[in-house]
């Protein structure tokens, strides 16, 4: 959950470096540093909508999800009227899914974490995992940046090597205000493996979000996963009781 | 004087009395080769699996073997393991950690089995080392490796030297590191093939918080693939109570039962197939009978008595019995000898393996079992003899003047 909805809502900061200038490390850290904490920290509401388009199977889902900090997350699913009810918890990094129709909680095991959330391009795995572009990487202007102007900066974030993550490296386009435009996961060899694309952002409690994210996967050229926030309330109170077994039933 | 006559008898009708021991001959050959085969194959099968999947004495967490459940492990396992060794410096003892989990790249993820193994002492017993199809077997002292089956590799889209994360989940949390793909191997079974992670165990144990040198089986092993007496009570002292001591069969039992099964199932088809050879018997003496019945009675008119012509027809049986298990042991021998230097390569079927999770040896081969060889050779003569005592009763009942007229 933290995956879908914190890569949407990254609160727009001040911008670490002045338009017009080409920033420092230092600066760079800040940047991403703000990426990686702004949004985790707060608690989320948000109704949205998930298109999936495979070669095999079209899907839209529209769900809800709380969220609160980096460690709890709750997505129950509104439509389409059979999956109404179906649920996924996540409580620091274990996952759970509620299936309404069998009345059973199964607690995903790690065995299972390959496998496609709700059939979309987000695997379970992706879900829990959280890693820090400021600290599980090391980062520099990528190539090329240069020619995106001084309004947005393109940060090329490469894995330390205890950091275990399966990407060569990631390039985060950014805007000078922070906000997010794009993220390409490429292999270490060089090949790109996914694209993250945001857009249509709005400001939210004064914060700059962008409502719509697109996932594609490269090797699949003809498919893709769409989310798109409907509604968006953020750094409401929300009970810890929210994200209970108990609640993941309801 | 019987002996001799039966013996002429025979070599009388030479085509009917090599019909009837060639098709004993034939039947032992069979059997023989199949039987060294079988025994054989076992043999290599039960070395194999006992080595890569338990040990002939195996020491787990207290309700593993019913549980089979990751979570349950036993710490501080080098030091259980040093102390197997002192109280038993003839065995091979090694560790080995066993982990559900799941291995990513950049293209994919699959649901994997885990092992963490001591490299050196695994390579020694492993069939994996021999199937390596790129890269080197795990190098000792270093972390971060991990060999993957070619199947599995190509689902990742990774080669030598690619970055992978694994992820494996201990009471309930998750953990994950990076690894290189160390080397891929074929075994040529297409689950393992696309399942089965080997990685150095020290590495796979950091991956585990809050036990302290954890493994799931300290496995002990000897020479051959018979458990030695007094092995288990011996390991049993030297761990202490606590963890599960249990023997191969023990650790292993549906390996056992299968060759139990089959074992059985093999007898009762060659002991349906020397009853066929004891028919080929019984029809050329039954013929013989009935063609010899003037003969016979001639016998009977010169002072033989019906007990001598009973004893002249089992003679015969009996010979034509040994003259056949002699053939046939002679033939089933060089029948076994090209299995038994060159074997079969059995990869396409290495599917059947009564246990999951063992990379077995694909090329059979077979092995001279000297006692089943004389033990079903015997049987056979037997069997002849058996099918000879009809035809004989019955010679001992004819009427010496019904026989003369007889054409």
């Amino acid at each position: 959950m933290y995956f879908i909805v914190s890569s949407l809502i990254i609160l727009s900061t001040p911008a670490p470096a002045a338009a017009g200038t080409v920033p420092t490390s230092d600066q760079l850290k800040a940047l991403l540093t703000q990426v990686d904490d702004n949004g985790r920290s707060n608690s989320s509401h948000v109704v949205m909508s998930m298109r999936v388009q495979t070669k095999r199977f079209s899907r839209k889902m529209k769900m809800e999800s709380w969220s609160k900090g980096k460690e709890h997350s709750l997505i129950r699913l509104m439509d389409p009227p059979k999956d109404r009810g179906v649920a996924t918890l996540k409580v620091g990094d274990k996952l759970w899914n509620y299936l309404p129709n069998t009345d059973r909680t199964m607690r995903v095991p790690s065995a299972m974490m390959s496998g496609a959330w709700m059939g979309s391009h987000v695997s379970n795995d992706d879900l829990v995992r959280e890693y820090r572009l400021s600290e599980d990487y090391t980062y520099a202007m990528a190539p090329g940046s240069a020619s995106l102007g001084s309004e947005r900066y393109t940060i090329r974030c490469t894995p330390k090597p205890e950091t275990p993550v399966v990407w060569g490296h990631i390039d985060v386009t950014v805007t000078a205000k922070g906000v997010p435009e794009k993220q390409e996961f490429y292999s270490e060899k060089g090949k790109k493996v996914r694209t993250m694309t945001y857009s249509d952002v709005k400001e939210v409690s004064g914060i700059q979000v962008p409502h719509k994210m697109v996932i594609q996967p490269h090797d699949k050229p003809n498919e893709l996963t769409e989310m798109v926030f409907h509604s968006l309330k953020l750094n409401i109170p929300i009970e810890d009781s929210r994200f209970s077994l108990q609640a993941l039933r309801d | 004087m019987i002996f001799r006559m039966a013996l002429r008898n025979l070599i009388r009708r030479p085509m009917q009395s090599f019909l009837a021991s060639g098709a004993v001959a034939g039947c032992l050959a069979l059997i023989i080769w199949t039987c060294n085969f079988q025994d054989g194959a076992w043999v290599l099968l039960m070395d194999d699996t006992i080595r890569a999947s338990a040990g002939h004495v195996v020491v787990q967490a207290d309700g593993y073997q019913d549980a089979k459940d990751s979570n349950l492990l036993v710490a501080d396992s080098s030091a259980i393991a040093t102390k197997i060794r002192q109280q038993n410096p003839e065995t091979t003892v090694m560790r080995r950690l066993i982990l559900g989990g799941m291995i990513a790249s950049p293209e994919n993820s699959v649901a994997v089995g885990i092992s963490g193994v001591e490299a050196e002492a695994e390579k020694a017993v492993s069939q994996i080392p021999k199937m390596m199809v790129d890269g080197e077997w795990l190098e000792a002292g270093t972390s971060g490796q991990v060999l993957i089956g070619t199947t599995l590799a190509k689902r990742l889209q990774v080669g030598l030297g690619d970055k992978v994360v694994l992820t494996v989940s201990y009471r309930g949390e998750l953990q994950a590191l990076p690894f290189r793909v160390a080397g891929t191997f074929t075994i040529g079974n297409a689950s393992m093939d696309n399942f089965f992670v080997l990685a150095n165990l020290p590495t796979l144990q950091e991956m585990l918080p809050g036990i302290t040198d954890p493994a799931t089986m300290i496995s002990v092993q000897v020479e051959g693939y018979k458990v030695p007496a007094g092995l288990k009570a011996s390991v049993r002292e030297a761990v202490g109570d606590g963890p599960e001591v249990l023997r191969a069969e023990e650790a292993l039992p549906e390996l056992f039962k299968a060759e139990e099964l089959d074992k059985i199932g093999g007898y009762f088809m060659w002991i349906f197939i020397g009853i066929l050879a004891s028919i080929g018997i019984l029809n050329v003496l039954l013929m013989s009978l009935f063609q010899r019945t003037r003969e016979l009675g001639m016998l009977q008119a010169m002072g033989m008595r019906p007990s001598g012509l009973v004893q002249l027809l089992l003679t015969e049986g009996f010979l034509l019995g040994v003259f056949g298990a002699l053939l046939g042991f002679i033939a089933g021998l060089a029948a076994t000898y090209p299995m038994v230097e060159y074997g079969i390569d059995y990869g396409m079927i290495n599917n059947q393996a009564p246990v999951s999770g063992v990379a077995l040896n694909t090329l059979m081969k077979a092995v001279y079992s000297w006692d089943k060889m004389a033990i079903w050779t015997g049987f056979h003569v037997l069997l002849a003899v058996l099918a000879s005592l009809w035809p004989a009763l019955r010679a001992g009942r004819l009427e010496a003047v019904e026989s003369m007229r007889s054409q």
